[in-house]
C-alpha cells in the first residue's frame, strides 16, 4: 500500500524529520515500510516553459525552432510538435533531465545538441516522454499543453503539476492484522501516537437517513452483509476529477478515471471504507444483497463471465447480479461517460466470505483486500459522510438523496483489564501510569484507572479481533514506547541440573565419526521418494505414506528407507567421481500408527531416525570397505554386544547381505546392491559396486549403554607367528578363525592377513599371537600349539600349510 | 692379512673423505659397516686364524674398526652440518599426506555449533516428529480456522486424512512451532530448549525457495521473561554463526502464535548498516519472527498463561548458511553434489 505524505498532512502536522526517518519510525513501531519514493526525482531538470516565438526550421519541414521562456532566459529549442502556439505553457526538459524518446525504450539523459544543424537547448515534451501519459493522454506529434496550471515560466515542473509528493510504500503482509491502517487516516493516527502530534478530524457532512423507498429500495437477504448504506446522486456531470485529487491518486499508484470513480477510490484510501457507484439507469432502483445461486453467472467489470457458487455474496437488482460484493463491480453496471444518476454504496461484509470468493475466483482488488480484514461497523457511515462532503466540494450542483441505512452501525465494544505491573514485567521496564495512559489515549483507547488495574476500552477500529487480551495492550505500549528503548535485561533463571541428552550425543558422535574418521560425506535428501527408484528397488507403495498434494506426481510417497533418495545421489556423483562414500541420518516413515502419547492429542504414523551409509567404487574390496566402516563405528561407540546374522530378506541386496543384530533385535542390514539393480541405475560405469549399511538409530540407541572393560597390560612378552594355508575355496575365514581361536588358551589373538586365489584353491594367511599370563613362552611351547593348529586345519578343513 | 686390513682402511677412509651426501654415506655404510659389510667379513675371517695370528691381527682389526667407526661418525656430522647450510635434500613444498576426511553437511555443522552455544546456556535440544497434524500445525497455534496457510497451497497434507479435521488431519510439519507445544505438553515448566529441524511447504522452488528447508527454534518459558530475552537468544545465534557480535533490532510484527509479535532484523553484513541493494537500502535484513507465545498457545500446551510466559524465536537456517558462506542457490543443499559438499 502506498501512502502520500501530502495526503497525510490533511490529518497530522508531520514532524520535521526526513521521510527516511519517518519510514524508519513507522517500521519500528507499526508496519514495515519497504520504500520511500520521491516523486519529484523523476522531474529533475524539468521546468514550465512559455513559447514566445515559433520559427520554421531551415533544414526540416516538420521541425520548428521554438524560442521558449524558462524563467529569466529565453532558450532556443527544436521541436516537432504539431500543436504548438505562441503563449502556450509546455513542459521543458533541460539538459540533464531523463526522458523517454517518443514514450518508448529506456530513459535517456538529455544533452545540449544540434538537430539538423540547429542548436537545441533541451526538449519540449509530450506527456508520454516524461511518464505522464496515463494522466494526460495525448496523440502522436502532440506536445503536452500545461497552460491550465497557470504557473510562471521556470517553475519546476513537479511543483507546477503537483508532482512533488513523497510516497512511502508499506508491505501489505505487515498490515494483515490491522484493518484500521489501510487508509491515510489510519496511518496518520499511528504517526500522531508515535510523534505525540495532534490527529485532526475527518471533515464530513451529516446525512439524513430514510427507509427503503421508491427511489432506492435496498434489501439485505444474507447475514454475510452486516450493514448496507446507499444513497442516490442525481444531476451528475461525468468529467475528470480536480487536479489535486488526481495528483494524490497518481501519487499512490491509481489511475484517475472520472470524478465519481475517483471519489469512491479517494474515500477508500482516505478513511479505509471501500465505496462503490452503480449507474442508476442501468441498475434500476432495487438493490438486493444476497448469496449467489449455484451456477449463476456474473460478467464482471473486466468483461469476464464468473461462475458463482452459493457461498458467494453478490449485489443484485431484480433480474441479475450487478456486482461481486466487496470485490468487483459488474460489467456496465458502473459509471459510464453519459451517466447522470448513480447509487453510492458503503457496506460491511463478512470478511471470511469475501476472502473465500476472492481467492477462489482469483480476483484481488483494493476493496477486497480491505473487506477481507474485518472492517469495523462504524466505517461505512464514516465513508459515506466523507464521500458526501467531498462530492459537494467537487460537484456543488449535484442532488444528493437521503441515505437508506440497513444493518448494524456499531461494533460491539471490547474492554481489556490489565495492571501496570503486568505491562512492566513483560517490557522489563518501569513505566509510570501516566506514560502508559498517555500512549494508549493517543491510539484512541479509553483508559479507566481503577487503582491496581486499568480498565481499557478498545476503539471500534481495533475491536474486530485485533485487540482482546492483556498481551495486546503490552504490545501497544511497547511498540509506541519503542522496543529499541527497552534496553537489555539479563536472562534470569535457576539451573537445577546440567542438560544430559545421551541419544543426541551418540547421534552427533556417529556423524562425526563417519565424516571425520571414515571419510564419508554427509548428504541431505527429501523425505519423498522418486517413483523410479521405488520401482527399481521393488518397494511396495502400499507400505508407504502418500502425500495428497505432492510436490510432483512422481514424488507422492514418503520413504521408509533412506535408500531411494541416496541412489539418486549416487547416480549424480558418479558423473564426476569413480569412487566415493556418502551417509545420511534422517527420518523414515511407515504406513502404520504408533501408540498415542497420552499427553498429546493426535496419533501419528511410525517415524524413525535411520542412518544409511554407502561406499561406491569399482574395486573388489568395496564390500569390505563398507563392512569395515560399520565395524570401526561400533568399536568407536564401544558397542560390543552385536553380531551379523545370515539374511536374505532384502530383495535388492546380494548374497553377501547380513542383518545387524544388537542384543536380540535386528537393527539394520549390510550388503551390496544386486548387480541387476545396479544395471538399472543411470551410471557412468557398469562395473560399479555399491555397498550399503542402513541402521534404525532409534532401535540402536534405545537404552544404549556401551561398556568397555580395560584389559590388564601383558606382564610377559607375547610371540607372534604367521601361518599360510592352502584351502578349498568354500572354506570361509569365519570357520578358520573359529577353529584356531579355541585351539589353545595361550592364543590371545587371531588376525586375518590376506587371501588370494591359487586357481583350484586359495591361500589364506593368519597372524596368531601367543602369550601366557605367568611366564615367557618358549619357542618349543609355541611350536607345539602351531603343530596342533596345522593338524586341525588338515583334519577339519582339508587344508595344508603352505611352504 | 695386515695388508688386507690396511688396504680396506685406506679405501674406506678415502671414500668417507670424498663423500658429499648423506645418501652416499648410507651406501658406504651398507657396503663396509653393515652386518654383512666388508669390515665384518674381515672380522669374521680373524676367527679362522691361528691363536698367534689372532693376537696380532685381532688387535689391529679391532683398532682399525674403532678408527673407522669414529671417522664414519665424523663424516656424518660433517655432512649434516654442511647440509643445514646448503640445499635441502627433500622438496618440502610437496603436499603433506593428508588422512582421508569426509565432511558434514553445512547445516549439520551449524546446528552442532548452535546447539553447543545453547547447551552452555542450559537449554535442551528437542527433536519432534516430522509428520504432524493440523491440531499441532495450526489449531494449537492460534491460527484462525480460515487462515490461508491451512489450504493445500502451503502445507503438504497426507492422503487418506485430507478431508478430516484437527488431530486427524495429518501433514508434513510446515514449521517447528507446533512441535514446541508437544515438548511443553510432555515436560514441566520452566522451559529452555532449542529445536532444530526440517520443515515442508508446498511451493515452487527456485534459487531462494525450497519445499524442504530448515528452521532453528528457541523457546524460553519462565515466571519472568522480559522481551529482551529474545535479543539474548538472537545474539547468541548470530554471534555463533558469524563469529562476532552483530547488531540486531526488534520491531513490531504480526504472527498468530505470538503476542506481541516481533520482526527481528540484523544489521546488513554487506554494507554494515549504511544501506545497499541487499538490504533494500534500509541497512537491516529481516531475519526471524519472535515474541512471547500467545496465551492460547500456552493453554494448548497445558501451561497456565497467568503463571508462565516466555519468548520464542525461529530462524531460517538455510538463509543463515547461505549468508555465512555466500551461497546463492538454496537447492544446492539437497542436491548432494560432492563438489559442493566437500567444500565445507
Amino acid at each position: 500500500m502506498r501512502i502520500s505524505l501530502n495526503w497525510l498532512k490533511d490529518y497530522i502536522d508531520l514532524p520535521k524529520v526526513t521521510a527516511k526517518k519517518l519510514a524508519h519510525d513507522l517500521t519500528m513501531s507499526t508496519v514495515e515500510v519497504e520504500a520511500v519514493i520521491d516523486q519529484a526525482k523523476a522531474y529533475e531538470n524539468m521546468v514550465v516553459g512559455k513559447i514566445k516565438i515559433i520559427k520554421s526550421h531551415p533544414n526540416a519541414d516538420r521541425l520548428r525552432i521554438v524560442m521558449t521562456e524558462i524563467g529569466e532566459e529565453v532558450k532556443q529549442i527544436v521541436c516537432g510538435g504539431e500543436n504548438l502556439y505562441e503563449g502556450m505553457l509546455v513542459a521543458v526538459a533541460l539538459p540533464g533531465a531523463k526522458v523517454r524518446w517518443h514514450g518508448q525504450g529506456d530513459l535517456v539523459t538529455l544533452e545540449k545538441t544540434k538537430i539538423r544543424g540547429v542548436e537545441s537547448f533541451g526538449m519540449i515534451c509530450a506527456s508520454t516522454e516524461i511518464g505522464l501519459g496515463d494522466i494526460y493522454p495525448n496523440s502522436e506529434k502532440e506536445i503536452l499543453d500545461i497552460s491550465f496550471c497557470k504557473k510562471k515560466p521556470g517553475t519546476p515542473l513537479a511543483k507546477a503539476l503537483g508532482l512533488n509528493d513523497i510516497v512511502i510504500e508499506i508491505d501489505n503482509k505487515s498490515l494483515t492484522n490491522r484493518p484500521d491502517l489501510w487508509s491515510h487516516q489510519g496511518i496518520a493516527r499511528e504517526l500522531a501516537a508515535i510523534y505525540k502530534a495532534e490527529l485532526k478530524d475527518v471533515p464530513r457532512s451529516p446525512i439524513l437517513t430514510t427507509k427503503p423507498n421508491q427511489e432506492l429500495d435496498i434489501k439485505i437477504k444474507s447475514d454475510k452483509c452486516r450493514a448496507y448504506l446507499g444513497l442516490v446522486v442525481n444531476n451528475l456531470e461525468i468529467k475528470p476529477s480536480p487536479a489535486w485529487m488526481q495528483a494524490r491518486l497518481i501519487a499512490v499508484g491509481l489511475r484517475p478515471i472520472n470524478n465519481i470513480v475517483d471519489l469512491t477510490n479517494y474515500v477508500m484510501l482516505d478513511v479505509g471504507e471501500p465505496m462503490h457507484a452503480f449507474d442508476y439507469e442501468n441498475v434500476g432502483n432495487k438493490i438486493i444483497v444476497r448469496l449467489a445461486k449455484s451456477g449463476e453467472i456474473l460478467k464482471t467489470l473486466d468483461g469476464e463471465d464468473r461462475c458463482l457458487k452459493s457461498e458467494d455474496l453478490i449485489i443484485a437488482n431484480e433480474t441479475k447480479p450487478i456486482a461481486l460484493a466487496g470485490i468487483k463491480g459488474g460489467f456496465k453496471s458502473g459509471v459510464q461517460a453519459d451517466t447522470k444518476k448513480v447509487i453510492i454504496e458503503a457496506a460491511n461484509f463478512d470478511s471470511l466470505c469475501i476472502r473465500k470468493t476472492s481467492a477462489r475466483l482469483n480476483i484481488r482488488t483494493d476493496a477486497s483486500m480491505r473487506h477481507e480484514k474485518s472492517l469495523d461497523l462504524e466505517r461505512p457511515l464514516l465513508g459515506m459522510s466523507r464521500f458526501v462532503f467531498l462530492l459537494k466540494q467537487i460537484a456543488p450542483s449535484v442532488e444528493i438523496s437521503k441515505m437508506v441505512c440497513l444493518g448494524k452501525l456499531k461494533t460491539p465494544s471490547v474492554s481489556v483489564k490489565v495492571s501496570l505491573d503486568f505491562i512492566n514485567k513483560r517490557l522489563g521496564k518501569d513505566l509510570t501510569k501516566k506514560e502508559v495512559k498517555d500512549i494508549l489515549a493517543r491510539l484512541g483507547f479509553k483508559v479507566a484507572d481503577q487503582g491496581k488495574i486499568f480498565n481499557i476500552k478498545v476503539p471500534a477500529w481495533r475491536a474486530t479481533g485485533d485487540i482482546s487480551i492483556p498481551e495486546d495492550i503490552v504490545e501497544e505500549v511497547g511498540r509506541i514506547y519503542g522496543y529499541d528503548n527497552l534496553g537489555m535485561q539479563p536472562l534470569k533463571y535457576q539451573i537445577e541440573k546440567a542438560v544430559f541428552q545421551p541419544q543426541l550425543i551418540w547421534q552427533n558422535k556417529i556423524k562425526l565419526f563417519l565424516s571425520h574418521s571414515a571419510g564419508l560425506n554427509e548428504v541431505y535428501s527429501y523425505p519423498w521418494a522418486d517413483d523410479r527408484m521405488l520401482g527399481i528397488l521393488g518397494i511396495n507403495k502400499n507400505n508407504l505414506i502418500q502425500i495428497s498434494n505432492p510436490p510432483a506426481a512422481n514424488l507422492a510417497y514418503l520413504q521408509n528407507s533412506l535408500l531411494p533418495n541416496l541412489l539418486l545421489k549416487i547416480e549424480y556423483n558418479n558423473k564426476f567421481f569413480p569412487e566415493f562414500g556418502l551417509f545420511e541420518m534422517a527420518n523414515v516413515f511407515e504406513n502404520s500408527f504408533v501408540k498415542k502419547n497420552v499427553k498429546q492429542i493426535d496419533r501419528l504414523p511410525y517415524q524413525s531416525k535411520n542412518l544409511l551409509f554407502t561406499v561406491v567404487g569399482e574395486g573388489n574390496d568395496i564390500y569390505f570397505k563398507g563392512k569395515g566402516i560399520l565395524e570401526a563405528l561400533f568399536s568407536y561407540l564401544k558397542l560390543s554386544d552385536w553380531k551379523y546374522k545370515e539374511n536374505s530378506s532384502c530383495k535388492f541386496l546380494d548374497q553377501d547381505q547380513r542383518s545387524i543384530v544388537t542384543g536380540d533385535k535386528a537393527i539394520g542390514y549390510l550388503g551390496s546392491l544386486k548387480k541387476e539393480i545396479v544395471d538399472k541405475l543411470d551410471l557412468k560405469s557398469n562395473k560399479l559396486k555399491i555397498v550399503l549399511v542402513e541402521l534404525n538409530l532409534d532401535k540402536l540407541l534405545l537404552n544404549f549403554s556401551p561398556q568397555l572393560n580395560y584389559q590388564l597390560l601383558p606382564q610377559f612378552p607375547s610371540v607372534v607367528r604367521d601361518l599360510a594355508f592352502e584351502l578349498n575355496k568354500d572354506v570361509t575365514w569365519q570357520t578358520v578363525y573359529d577353529l584356531i581361536v579355541v585351539a589353545s588358551n595361550l592364543i590371545q589373538k587371531v588376525e586375518f592377513l590376506s587371501v588370494y586365489d591359487l586357481g583350484e584353491k586359495k591361500s589364506l594367511a593368519v597372524r596368531i599371537e601367543y602369550a601366557a599370563k605367568d611366564r615367557t613362552l618358549t619357542s618349543e611351547e609355541v611350536a607345539v600349539i602351531e603343530k596342533n593348529i596345522i593338524k586341525l586345519v588338515e583334519q577339519k578343513l582339508k587344508g595344508n600349510l603352505r611352504g | 692379512m695386515k695388508e688386507k686390513i690396511l688396504k680396506l682402511k685406506q679405501e674406506v677412509l678415502g671414500r668417507l673423505e670424498s663423500c658429499q651426501s648423506l645418501s652416499e654415506l648410507q651406501e658406504i655404510e651398507n657396503i663396509f659397516f653393515g652386518r654383512k659389510g666388508k669390515i665384518s667379513s674381515i672380522m669374521r675371517g680373524i676367527k679362522n686364524l691361528s691363536l698367534a695370528e689372532k693376537k696380532v691381527f685381532g688387535k689391529l682389526a679391532n683398532e682399525t674398526k674403532k678408527e673407522l667407526d669414529e671417522f664414519l661418525q665424523n663424516t656424518k656430522t660433517r655432512l649434516l652440518q654442511t647440509n643445514k647450510q646448503g640445499r635441502e635434500e627433500i622438496d618440502s613444498t610437496l603436499p603433506g599426506q593428508r588422512p582421508k576426511i569426509g565432511t558434514l553437511h553445512p547445516h549439520t555443522q551449524m546446528i552442532l555449533d548452535l546447539n553447543e552455544a545453547f547447551l552452555s546456556l542450559g537449554f535442551e535440544v528437542y527433536e519432534g516428529p516430522e509428520i504432524s497434524s493440523e491440531a499441532y500445525a495450526f489449531d494449537n497455534l492460534n491460527f484462525p480456522p480460515s487462515h490461508p496457510a491451512r489450504e493445500s497451497m502451503d502445507t503438504y497434507w497426507l492422503a487418506s486424512s485430507e478431508n478430516k479435521k484437527g488431530k486427524d488431519r495429518l501433514c508434513l510439519r510446515p514449521h517447528l512451532t507446533g512441535g514446541s507445544v508437544r515438548y511443553m505438553q510432555t515436560h514441566r515448566p520452566p522451559y529452555r530448549f532449542v529445536y532444530p529441524g526440517r520443515v515442508f511447504r508446498s511451493e515452487a522452488t527456485d534459487a531462494s525457495h525450497e519445499r524442504c528447508f530448515y528452521q532453528y527454534e528457541a523457546l524460553i518459558v519462565d515466571r519472568e521473561v522480559p522481551f529482551s530475552a529474545g535479543r539474548v537468544m538472537v545474539n547468541t545465534i548470530l554471534q555463533r554463526v558469524f563469529g562476532r557480535e552483530i547488531k540486531t533490532r526488534m520491531r513490531s510484527g504480526f504472527f498468530p502464535f505470538v503476542e506481541p509479535g516481533f520482526e527481528i532484523d540484523m544489521q546488513c553484513l554487506v554494507c554494515g548498516g549504511k544501506g545497499c541493494s541487499v538490504c533494500k537500502r534500509t541497512g537491516w535484513v529481516e531475519m526471524m519472527p519472535g515474541g512471547p507465545p500467545h496465551p492460547n498457545v500456552l493453554r494448548a500446551a497445558g501451561v497456565n498463561p497467568k503463571e508462565w510466559h516466555g519468548f520464542y524465536i525461529n530462524i531460517g537456517l538455510d538463509r543463515l548458511v547461505m549468508m555465512k558462506y555466500g551461497i546463492d542457490d538454496i537447492r544446492l543443499f539437497h542436491l548432494g553434489d560432492l563438489r559442493f559438499l566437500r567444500q565445507f
